[in-house]
């Protein structure tokens, strides 16, 4: 393993040899800063070292939950606006009988 | 002795200048991250474009993070991640394109024959000269699968390269 592992430590040195860092990177580094100091930042590609990944099935869960609950009590009030209330008899009781 | 890529003195977060200190994060930084990503990814105009982008999210975050250095890393492997996944349909350049001798050529055929993982992970252990545990950082997944990407991934090697 030993062996194998000096190579590739050397033939992956070879190959880091080609590239070639331009000399005027600064130049276009800190030209980009100026335009980038007043905007909010993008896309995070990274996190910062050490920053836990925080899980976001949580948050989507509680969103159903209050959707779910919402539409139920929604549903049930129109259902009670709607539904037929029994009709109101009134009944004429003849007092008097002739 | 294998040296690390990137892991030079820190310049101090804690100041107010940051385009000076960016400058001295460049001047120890830039030029290991532009070889480290062109390890990875293998073209040189992507590699730059990547570092250079690093550090402007490092210009921007300044305030917000303790060790620029180590963000500046995480930044670069990250991004190159991104840009490998993306590349996942696109050939490899050839060795031919490389310009490095016929050894190091049959290294690289089986290096892009592994997995995304199990490359990275070989390239940083074996160029970046990382510890499992940085890369584990890096890669955003538990050291153990990391030895383990680079158990499987030395063992590929060893087997191609024998025969």
């Amino acid at each position: 393993v030993s062996r194998l592992t000096d190579r590739l430590e050397r033939d992956l040195r070879e190959v880091a040899a080609g590239a070639h860092p331009s000399p005027s990177a600064w130049e276009s580094i800190a030209a980009r800063l100026g335009d980038d100091e007043g905007s909010e930042p993008g896309l995070v590609l990274a996190p910062a070292p050490g920053r836990s990944k925080r899980p976001v099935w949580p948050a989507i869960a509680a969103a159903a939950l209050v959707v779910i609950i919402g539409s139920i009590a929604v549903l049930t009030r129109v259902g009670d606006d709607h539904s037929i209330s029994p009709p109101t008899r009134t009944r004429r009781w003849s007092t008097s009988r002739t | 002795m294998m040296a690390t890529v990137g892991l030079g003195a820190e310049p101090d977060p804690a100041t107010d200048d940051r385009v000076a200190q960016l400058d001295a994060l460049y001047r120890i930084e830039y030029a290991g991250m532009v070889r480290l990503a062109y390890t990875l990814l293998a073209i040189n105009a992507e590699s730059e474009e990547i570092v250079q982008d690093s550090f402007v999210e490092v210009y921007r975050r300044w305030h917000e993070i303790r060790k620029p250095g180590a963000y500046l890393r995480c930044t670069v492997v990250s991004r190159c991640r991104s840009a490998l996944q993306r590349r996942k349909m696109r050939p490899w350049p050839s060795d031919e394109e490389l310009c490095v001798s016929d050894q190091a050529s049959d290294l690289w055929d089986v290096l892009t024959r592994l997995s995304q993982e199990q490359r990275m992970a070989v390239v940083l252990r074996y160029y970046g000269g990382y510890a499992a545990s940085d890369i584990a950082g890096m890669l955003e997944m538990p050291a153990a699968t990391v030895r383990s990407h680079l158990r499987r991934g030395l063992s590929t090697l060893k087997k191609e390269l024998e025969e």
